[in-house]
């Protein structure tokens, strides 16, 4: 998949007129921060919400979005697939063929499952026409990690679209790990997998209490990893992450099966994404989810938004 | 072959009358299977997965056969297995068994052939991709139309030796050796027990799978225990059977760390669950002689526990002549000795209403000794390696390995493990225990019972430390046991039989593995048994899943 990203300066953001904008109704009350704070203009505005844990600032959230002249719907997964795949088709082809679309989804309440059918939607259209994307993630204000684990019901691809495929499947798996602070989660999720490599992304750049429950909860496998092995990435900084991750996973296939694992922050997830269609079909990416059995806890804006943007159908050789 | 370095190399060589075919799957070839034509009807779906299985075991061959043809063994100059060809009759070779394969290889040697078979698990890719924008007969038609795709492995393989000994001569058996087969698609598990009655003499199968897969049978229509296959259990109920295994591989890694003269207890110390020995036994301190270790241990505890005294006074045990009691009583004080330890360790007082309290004891060095490591492993020899390998690196100038090092080892090694058993994923929502959900909970349910047993208020000799699945089980309840089975957390003691694959657990005994074990602070011993229902009632779980 040809892809061009770059970084997203989000004071851009009110000087574009979108063709489509994508938002989330989650229970976060970050979930509607960008709004808030940017008001973006689009053609067409559309906020789709989960069908499950209305709870907390999920109300407000949506009232606010119609407030705002979002066309609203409470959407099951199947449904969202549908009807955002369709959303974003219908934007592309109104679209005139000497313009390229522009497309600005923020991903800050999506579960990675929905991520992922926007990501592929985007990528199929830009096979067709180049489209733009512009992702946008607003960060949480530090909140403690619960104390007890949720329970996993999902670990797996986070789509069929992002299982890859291996013409090698006698290679080992070279793992890439995004760490969060769930306690023990990824070092659970490698003994589950046995790759025979394992690299792992640690968040930096946020509260530093968010560093030190993310060192505290993957203790072990801090203390048994070799040092060379773990990055620390900057989360306000998506590109440079997508770079070094990159460069790693296009020397990697080489030799091994690139599986990504993007625990932690979601712009890891949706850089994870992105690395995986630049690596298609070889690097697959996977999923840890409690899904519906997932503690919802409150989560507030920083303030911050980091981003970046997306040209699908063209890459810097273009 | 080439890569082991054994002092049993040359004998195990000579026993080896086959060339070995592995054929790996792992948790992401699984997935990445099932998402194949996905979108395709099932049995579409069913034949690309088939075939890409199929593509897998044949580069597998062709992999072996490059090295059973590659004779020289430039680092030792030994030659291993081995059968010299021409250029001309691998050109031959090549063509004959391409045109069979439906291949067309760039260039006409084992490593183009090797590269076709590459390419076309990225044809299967493409194809499905391709079938899926296309109208349901159309895709069909596609499908159809592609010869390879309907290629039976087995006849393959079948087809291709043939037309290679018409070459190059007889090339004697093959073992198709499939690995962690559990994760395959159940399509293809069928397809490879189904060729277990094959006729063919060339080759022989070993299939490697979970211990229990409840929607899986091996029936009499495709294959019959102890006819067409022996099953070869790889745990160990009783924990002294693996003793010899894994003492064999620690001994050749502590030789490879430049400690030859070392034995294994030299190196890691006794474990106090192996009580005396008889050349233990001539020492003054030794055995249960007033001043040693295990003198101590049973002294202290009768000091501060009651109940154990009252036990003493009732078998007429005294501490001070334990030495010379007469065989049966010091037979009887050997089996005491686990609980003992353990009970010793952990508690600290009974209060005057019979709440036992208990010791904070964060690293004991309890679980650190020899024998330990290898129950910890249960015989596992990847467990074993970590294990052992990493405690080498911190071995002392005297060659001796810390106990504290050790018991902190075990428990990097327990966290992984529960971290392990955490990710499971579990479909349904399980039974709430005490308000929590998922497989470790249960674990943990049965290992609290278990410690209760040993260290409870009143002193048990014969704690249970093992349970039985009872008849009245429910389903719910057995996938949860068959999930804890195939992780290996617990382990199978006795009733699953020896002529089976998956069975009826009601009936089974099943004991915790001792990595567990360890975490609710037991004994690692066997232990009696009480029923799996006793276990979960006496915990708070509802009746009506028993």
């Amino acid at each position: 998949m040809k892809l061009k990203i770059e970084s997203l300066d989000p004071t851009t953001i009110g000087r574009v007129h979108y063709d489509l904008i994508l938002v989330c109704i989650g229970y976060e009350k970050r979930a509607r921060y960008f709004v808030e704070a940017k008001t973006p203009e689009g053609k067409s505005k559309f906020a789709l919400g989960f069908d499950i844990q209305k709870v907390l600032s999920y109300n407000k959230n949506l009232n606010h979005f119609q407030s705002a002249g979002y066309g609203c719907s409470v959407v099951s997964f199947a449904e969202f697939s549908e009807q955002s795949r369709h959303l974003i088709r219908e934007a592309v082809g109104r679209t005139s063929s000497d313009a390229d679309p522009r497309i600005i989804v923020d991903i800050t309440s999506l579960s990675r499952a929905r991520i992922a059918v926007l990501v592929e939607a985007l990528a199929e259209e830009g096979r067709q026409r180049p489209v733009n994307a512009d992702f946008v993630y607003s960060p949480a204000k530090y909140s403690a990690p619960g104390k007890q684990p949720d329970l996993i019901t999902t670990c797996k691809p986070v789509s069929d679209y992002f299982a890859g495929w291996s013409n090698k499947p006698e290679q080992p798996l070279a793992a890439f790990v995004g760490l969060g602070y769930e306690i023990e989660k990824a070092i659970g999720v490698l003994e589950y997998l046995e790759p025979g490599w394992i690299w792992v992304f640690f968040p930096t750049g946020t509260d530093k209490r968010y560093e030190k429950a993310v060192e505290s909860a993957n203790s072990t496998l801090l203390t048994e990893l070799n040092r060379n092995r773990r990055i620390n990435y900057l989360v306000p900084r998506p590109l440079d992450c997508y770079t070094i991750l990159n460069t790693l996973v296009s020397k990697v296939k080489e030799t091994a099966r690139p599986i990504l694992i993007p625990l932690g922050p979601k712009i890891f997830s949706l850089i994870s994404m992105l690395v995986s269609l630049a690596n298609s079909p070889e690097a697959s990416v996977w999923r840890v989810s409690a899904g519906e059995h997932q503690a919802a806890k409150q989560r507030r804006a920083t303030g911050e938004l980091v981003g970046v943007a997306v040209r699908f159908g063209e890459d810097d050789r273009n | 072959m080439r890569a082991w370095n054994s002092p049993e190399k040359a004998r195990v060589q000579n026993q080896i009358n086959y060339t070995g075919v592995f054929v790996p799957f792992d948790r992401s070839w699984k997935e990445q299977l099932g998402a194949l034509g996905r979108k395709l009807p099932a049995e579409d779906q069913e034949a690309l997965g088939i075939a890409a299985f199929t593509t897998h075991v044949l580069r597998s061959f062709v992999s072996s056969l490059r090295q059973i043809l590659d004779i020289d063994d430039e680092s030792t100059g030994e030659t291993v297995v081995g059968r010299s060809i021409s250029r001309h009759q691998e050109v031959e070779l090549t063509q004959s068994v391409a045109n069979s394969w439906y291949l067309s290889p760039e260039v006409p040697t084992l490593s183009g052939l090797h590269l076709a078979l590459t390419d076309r698990l990225s044809d299967i890719a493409e194809l499905s991709s391709q079938a899926s924008l296309l109208s349901e007969k159309d895709a069909r038609n596609r499908l159809a139309n592609e010869t390879f795709l309907h290629l039976q492995f087995l006849a393959a393989l079948s087809s291709g030796i043939e037309r290679i000994e018409n070459v190059i001569g007889e090339l004697g058996q093959w073992a198709l050796l499939f690995d962690e087969l559990e994760l395959a698609p159940t399509a293809i598990i069928d397809l490879i027990v189904r060729s277990l009655r094959s006729a063919d003499p060339r080759f022989l199968f070993k299939l490697s799978l979970s211990p229990y897969t409840p929607n899986y049978e091996m029936t009499i229509e495709s294959a019959m225990p102890g006819h067409d296959y022996d099953l070869l259990k790889l745990w160990y109920p009783n924990k002294e059977d693996s003793y010899k295994f894994c003492r064999g591989i620690v001994q050749q890694m502590i030789a490879g760390r430049d400690l030859e003269q070392r034995t294994v207890e030299d190196v890691f110390g006794r474990s106090v669950f192996e009580g005396e020995t008889e050349v233990d036994s001539a020492k003054p301190t030794a055995g249960y002689h007033p001043g040693s270790a295990e003198h101590k241990r049973f002294s202290a505890l009768a000091e501060r526990d009651r109940s154990f005294n009252d036990y003493l006074v009732q078998h007429n045990i005294n501490l001070d002549c334990m030495d010379q009691l007469s065989e049966p009583m010091k037979a009887r004080v050997r089996k005491l000795a686990a609980v003992v330890t353990v009970r010793e360790t952990f508690l600290s007082t009974i209060s005057p209403n019979g709440e036992a309290k208990f010791r904070s004891r964060k690293n004991p060095t309890l679980y650190s000794g020899a024998t330990v490591l290898f129950d910890a492993s249960e015989g596992n020899p990847r467990l074993l390696i970590g294990l052992v390998d990493r405690l080498l690196d911190t071995r002392q100038d005297s060659g001796r390995v810390k106990r504290n090092r050790q018991a902190t080892e075990i428990g990097f090694a327990l966290a992984r493990f529960r971290a392990y058993l955490k990710t499971i994923p579990t479909e349904k929502a399980l039974v709430p225990i005490g308000g929590a959900r998922g497989l470790l909970a249960f674990l943990d349910t049965i290992g609290k019972h278990f410690f209760d047993q040993v260290c409870g208020p009143e002193f048990n000799a014969e704690p249970a430390l093992s349970f039985v699945v009872d008849s009245t089980t429910t389903d719910r309840i057995m996938d949860v046991l068959a999930q804890a089975m195939n992780a290996g957390a617990i382990i199978e003691v006795s009733g699953l039989g020896s002529t089976t694959v998956s069975g009826n657990l009601r009936g089974t005994r099943f004991r915790l593995a001792y990595l567990l074990a360890t975490q609710h602070r037991l004994p690692l011993i066997l232990g009696r048994a009480h029923s799996l229902r006793e276990v979960m009632i006496s915990s708070g779980v509802q009746r009506d899943l028993f």
